[in-house]
């Protein structure tokens, strides 16, 4: 049963077609990699699946609920969630800060004027357990603007766990990383995909071809192949798009 | 009664073509260097009143010349001497920049000038009427109309035609394309700023005849040069030109069927454009929202 | 020294603490120099204004330009009640002010809160615009070009005791003053809070505050609608102050002059920024105004200065200088 379904999905921004009758389906706990040369669309995917922008054409399924037209939050709400590839988090609130703001919206505490943020104890407590499950526990208390760019790339992704996702949608986690980091944020995906379903967008190929189920390659707003690894590995058309001509990893 | 009406219809046209010339000045200073400047209300009062005095001196045409370029140069004076300071900050700075500076030049127009109004004629040539066949025209207005059209007209040329202007229409849309161009952008915007100033100005001399001289036509003017720019959106000169004679007409017509309500129609149109258009009628994605 | 004695100790060392008793003493110490108290009552009313104002700029980073609309609607509500309603109930009058403000406030606010950035600021100066016209044009309501005048300010019996009648004016000034206080409170709580917490995050990063799950419009639009309530509290004591309304009081210049005492403060990093812009703003344009009649001259190059020089404002400089604790989201 597939869990998110994208079909047929198209943008046109002005005359450029950045997204051109893309369908794709995931189902449960599966890790899908979107790879495709710069401009290919990917984010742009990635915009209009979250509710971001809307589609020319096309829906967005979860769980067979079409959620074409809902905006960003409500979709979050459902139980979607994102990462960011430019960074993305609140550079002047602290790790547990930031983590808290997640938790905070997802019990609903928002619209509280009277109360002081520190006396709600029910969203503090369940700060540590994702601060510890993403190993930012020493930093808890450091901005994020004083971070490194490596441990500001997992917060982000632990601020879209906040809201307690089924499906996660990770915009290019690894860019910007040195090899280390890299590793550490290797580790933090393989551990998310043994519970929840992720879409992938990479360039760098090691993490895609170590971590997918499935690849899909899209270019210039079309999908033009989709498969296993090993099956993507040797497409023609694949190396035609990136290299013009041969895998160079 | 047709006639009354062709009247008010026309002057609602002039008073268009005034404005765009006014918000075409604001919207350039807006789209190449992001600043919202207040002092542009202030730079049509200089120039109204230099205008007053000018015309004693060397007569109308003259004057019609000179005003806008010493506006022009006050205007590139500011900005490369205070305004360029504030191009990396938040948008708020520039603001309470020219909004400060506004409020500097409007109190040394009272030094300079004295805190009572002056009327100035129109000139002697294009006083009284003039016989259109289906209406009878205030001669001044039509030549108000017709100036205000040869420097759309002139504007046009110049963004459109000219390697110069073509960089400047790049430069609204981002500055990186006008370094990639390999043009020197601290002139260019100093340029523009003096082009803007230099449309305020004569702005400024054309409609003193009409609006009076006082030192605080200068944030009467302002508010229009908003409204057209966001009726019309940014980035376009055909929806300052449409925007324009809205406002114009709506507020030429009001005054003939509800004179109490004419300042404040031009606010209600803004608030109906946008509310069925939020980037006014002709306007793309622009600096203005971010 | 038991930990409840150097507690108050320390409490009493606080810069606020001190700063209080300053305004708290003010009224007799200001006649032995010559100065007299309305002075001190206008800084306090523009205080409750700036910080209305801040809660939008410095907190949520929306810039309103129209903001002395709700101010002047406060004022009117309180005079059209005044002169139609009642005066003799007198919390009726102050009451109406207020919700005149915040009504309409959200009503603005609904309408604007989806858009942002320099469009969001022309928005509400237009809009702030049109009210200034409804003020100056609608005769038969708001008085046009002449106002509404003959305000009285309430009185208060006590029972048994006596009667304190406002227009003392340094009765009147310690009433703003417990007004300032209670605002500040009020603000204060509402900014630690997790619905400001929110707000902070808007202003830092929008998108990823919705991609949190918050909808951000109806934040925004309850910013506002807050920010116009205490605005217009503002304007039914600065109606009070002047026993009159006038659409001056919406003139979009005014709306300019709140935004520069917020800057000039240093509301954008400070809670207090508003209290110490206005008290900069009103000194300065009552010192220059009183000394020559070209005083928009050098409230003009000061402002440049300042903005040119010292962009982080008042409290920004004595944060720089180690004299003040910076803003933080959780208090």
């Amino acid at each position: 049963m597939e869990l998110i379904a994208i079909e047929n999905m198209a943008k046109s921004f002005g005359g450029l077609r950045a997204v051109d009758g893309v369908t794709v389906e995931l189902k449960e706990r599966e890790l899908v990699s979107v790879i495709g040369p710069n401009g290919a669309g990917k984010t742009t995917l990635f915009n209009l699946i979250t509710g971001f922008i809307k589609p020319d054409r096309g829906k967005v399924f979860f769980k067979g609920e079409d959620i074409t037209h809902l905006p960003v939050q409500k979709m979050v709400r459902k139980g979607i969630a994102r990462s960011f590839q430019l960074l993305n988090v609140f550079s002047e609130l602290t790790v547990f800060e930031n983590i808290r703001m997640g938790i905070q919206a997802h019990m609903g505490f928002g619209f509280q004027f009277l109360t002081s943020l520190d006396s709600l104890t029910e969203v503090r407590e369940k700060v540590p357990a994702i601060v510890e499950s993403v190993g930012l526990h020493d930093k808890e208390n450091v901005r994020a603007k004083d971070l490194s760019y490596g441990d500001n790339k997992i917060l982000d992704v632990a601020i879209a766990l906040t809201s307690n996702p089924e499906v996660i949608l990770l915009d290019e986690p690894t860019s910007g990383l040195a090899m280390r980091e890299t590793g550490r944020m290797l580790d933090l995906i393989g551990k998310l995909s043994e519970r929840l379903t992720i879409l992938l967008v990479e360039h760098d190929m090691n993490v895609v071809f170590a971590l997918s189920k499935r690849i899909i390659v899209m270019d210039q707003g079309k999908i033009i192949a989709e498969g296993l690894p090993d099956d993507i590995r040797k497409d023609e058309r694949v190396q035609e798009a990136y290299f013009g001509g041969e895998w160079s990893c | 009664m047709l006639s009354h009406f062709l009247n008010h219809l026309f002057n609602g046209m002039v008073l268009g073509l005034l404005l765009t010339v006014i918000a075409l000045g604001f919207s350039l200073v807006l789209g190449v260097m992001e600043v919202v400047n207040f002092a542009h209300g202030v730079l049509f009062a200089v120039g109204a009143y230099l205008a007053f005095t000018l015309v004693k001196l060397v007569g109308f045409w003259w004057a019609l010349l000179i005003s806008p370029i010493l506006v022009a140069i006050l205007g590139m004076i500011l900005e490369s001497g205070l305004i360029k300071r504030i191009y990396s900050l938040n948008a708020l700075y520039g603001l309470l920049l020219t909004f400060s500076i506004a409020m500097g030049l409007e109190g040394l127009i009272k030094l300079i000038w004295g805190p009572m109004g002056y009327s100035i004629p129109a000139p002697p040539f294009a006083a009284g009427f003039i016989d259109l066949g289906f209406m009878v025209y205030s001669k001044y207005r039509l030549m108000q109309g017709v100036l205000a059209l040869l420097l759309i007209l002139a504007l046009w040329l110049f963004l459109e035609k000219t390697t110069y202007g073509a960089v400047i229409k790049a430069g609204t849309i981002s500055t990186e394309m006008v370094m990639a161009l390999g043009k020197n952008l601290p002139r260019l915007r100093t340029f523009v700023f003096g082009m803007g100033s230099f449309l305020a100005g004569i702005a400024g001399v054309l409609t003193a005849p009409m609006w009076g001289i006082r030192p605080g036509i200068g944030t009467e003017a302002m508010m229009p040069a908003l409204v057209v720019v966001v009726v019309g959106g940014m980035g376009s000169l055909y929806g300052s030109i449409i925007a324009g004679q809205m406002v114009g007409i709506v507020t030429g017509l009001t005054v003939m069927f509800y004179p109490r309500l004419s300042d404040l129609m031009m606010y209600v149109l803004m608030l109906v454009v946008f509310l069925a258009r939020p980037r006014g009628l002709m306007g793309t994605k622009s600096i203005l929202e971010e | 020294m038991n930990s409840f004695g150097s507690r108050i100790l320390r409490l009493g060392g606080h810069p606020i603490t001190l700063t209080l008793f300053l305004f708290a003493i003010l009224p007799l110490a200001l006649p032995l120099i010559g100065g007299h108290i309305s002075l001190a009552t206008e800084i306090l009313i523009m205080s409750i204004f700036g910080l209305a104002f801040n809660l939008l700029l410095g907190y949520t980073g929306l810039t309103s330009f129209g903001h002395a609309a709700y101010l002047g609607l406060g004022a009117y509500g309180f005079a059209l009640c005044e002169l139609y309603l009642t005066k003799r109930v007198w919390f009726v009058p102050i009451l109406s002010g207020i919700l005149l403000a915040g009504i309409i406030a959200f009503l603005v606010g609904f309408v604007i809160s989806k858009k942002r950035g320099i469009y969001y600021s022309l928005l509400t100066l237009a809009i702030g615009q049109l009210f200034y016209f409804i003020a100056f044009r609608w005769n038969e309501v708001t008085g046009g070009e002449t106002g509404l005048t003959g305000l009285v300010r309430p009185s208060f019996r006590i029972p048994g005791l006596f009667l304190l009648d406002l227009s003392n004016a340094t009765l009147f000034y310690y009433f703003v003053l417990l007004t300032l206080l209670v605002t500040m409170a009020i603000l204060r709580r509402i900014v630690n809070s997790p619905f400001g917490a929110v707000l902070q995050i808007i202003k830092q990063n929008e998108t990823r505050a919705r991609y949190l799950g918050y909808n951000t419009f109806w934040y925004k639009c309850a910013c506002f609608t807050i920010s116009g309530l205490f605005s217009g509290l503002a304007g039914v004591l600065y109606a009070m102050f002047t026993y009159c309304a006038f659409a001056d009081y919406l003139y979009w210049v005014n709306s300019g002059d709140v935004v520069m005492m917020t800057l000039i403060g240093g509301g954008l990093t400070s809670f207090f920024g508003p209290l110490a812009g206005a008290a900069i703003f009103i000194v300065a344009k009552n010192f220059f105004s009183s000394v020559t009649q070209h005083w928009q001259i050098f409230m003009g190059i000061i402002f440049v200065i300042f903005i040119l020089a010292f962009p982080e404002g008042f409290f920004g400089i004595l944060r720089k200088q180690k004299l003040f604790r910076p803003k933080t989201t959780s208090g």
